[in-house]
């Protein structure tokens, strides 16, 4: 399962999720979804929303077993 | 057997159409007897990239299906000026014959591009 | 961001079948009026996760399609001649296939919205 800390970086990026999702191209239900693990992103996704915030991308996205 | 992989190997159903090619004069429908190959899904072992090539398949041949069904009515009725059941039932016809077909080409074309490239992958 | 084309609205299109049961007097066309539904996609952004749930809808479409036809054209053999037989079976699997599809669409999008609350 894929964990991840978008909220938390949205939170201090005082992000709106209608404003993350236009800036990386998708609507903001699938930033929700993500959001609540219910959503697995493509390498391509999460790559873009680590260049939004400027941090590698294991810093938002984790792998939990 | 979960219920994604029963989806999987359903198309092998089709096989059984090819009894009504035994038991009548339509000797076509013994064709079916070919779908039988799709039951391997239900044996080998699935996982996200078996997955995901099937569900693109299926999704390509339900699109195409579509398409073709619109563009034959159509085209049976203001070209060939059939009835406009006529061309509805030929639409439909042909829409599931190309589904079927380009599901079986796509399936086909991702295995083999799959076996090619280990087999690649396996030359030093 | 680039606009980019929901071709699903392009599904819509199958509404016109609907045109020639107008001009030709059969109502029994009619039921294909039902495709503008589809014309709302025309304002939906296709992303990746709106192409996932399209794709296992599709898939769970193309399998129903699949399924179907084999009980129905049994049922059509048994209960028609051959040349009404196979129209017919093929048109039962086509009213389910749609069926499916929108079903599946309706559902995927509503457990969609529901894990998308606001923050």
């Amino acid at each position: 399962m894929i964990k991840n800390r978008i909220k938390e970086f949205r939170a201090r990026y005082d992000m709106k999720q209608e404003e993350l999702a236009k800036r990386v191209g998708v609507r903001r239900e699938t930033i929700g979804n993500l959001e609540k693990g219910r959503y697995n992103p493509s390498l391509v996704l999460a790559w873009n929303i680590a260049k939004v915030f400027d941090v590698p991308i294991e810093e938002i996205f984790t792998v939990e077993e | 057997m979960t219920v994604k992989k029963f989806l999987y190997g359903a198309p092998g159903f089709l096989s059984l159409l090819g009894i009504i090619g035994l038991v009548s004069d339509e000797k076509f429908f013994l064709c079916f007897f070919a779908s039988v190959l799709d039951f391997e899904y239900w044996f080998v072992k699935s996982d996200e990239m078996l997955e995901e090539y099937i569900n693109k398949s299926a999704a390509r041949g339900f699109f195409c299906g579509m398409a073709t069904m619109g563009c034959a009515t159509v085209f049976d009725f203001f070209v060939n000026n059939s009835s406009e059941m006529d061309a509805l039932i030929m639409g439909l016809t042909l829409g599931w014959a190309v589904a079927l077909l380009v599901y079986s080409i796509s399936t086909a074309y991702f295995g083999f591009k799959e076996r090619w490239g280990m087999e690649k992958e396996e030359t030093p | 961001m680039k606009h980019r084309i929901n071709y699903l609205g392009f599904l819509s299109l199958l509404a016109l079948i609907a045109v020639l049961g107008w001009t030709t007097d059969n109502n029994g066309l009619y039921g294909f009026f039902g495709f503008v539904y589809y014309i709302r996609y025309f304002r939906v952004i296709p992303d990746e996760f709106f192409r996932l749930n399209l794709q296992k809808a599709a898939t769970f479409a193309f399998m129903a399609e699949m399924i179907s036809l084999v009980p129905f054209m049994f049922f059509c053999t048994y209960r028609y001649t051959s040349a009404k037989a196979v129209p017919m079976a093929f048109g039962l699997s086509f009213a389910v296939t749609i069926f499916a599809f929108t079903i599946a669409l309706i559902v995927l999008e509503w457990r969609e919205r529901k894990g998308a609350a606001y923050d």
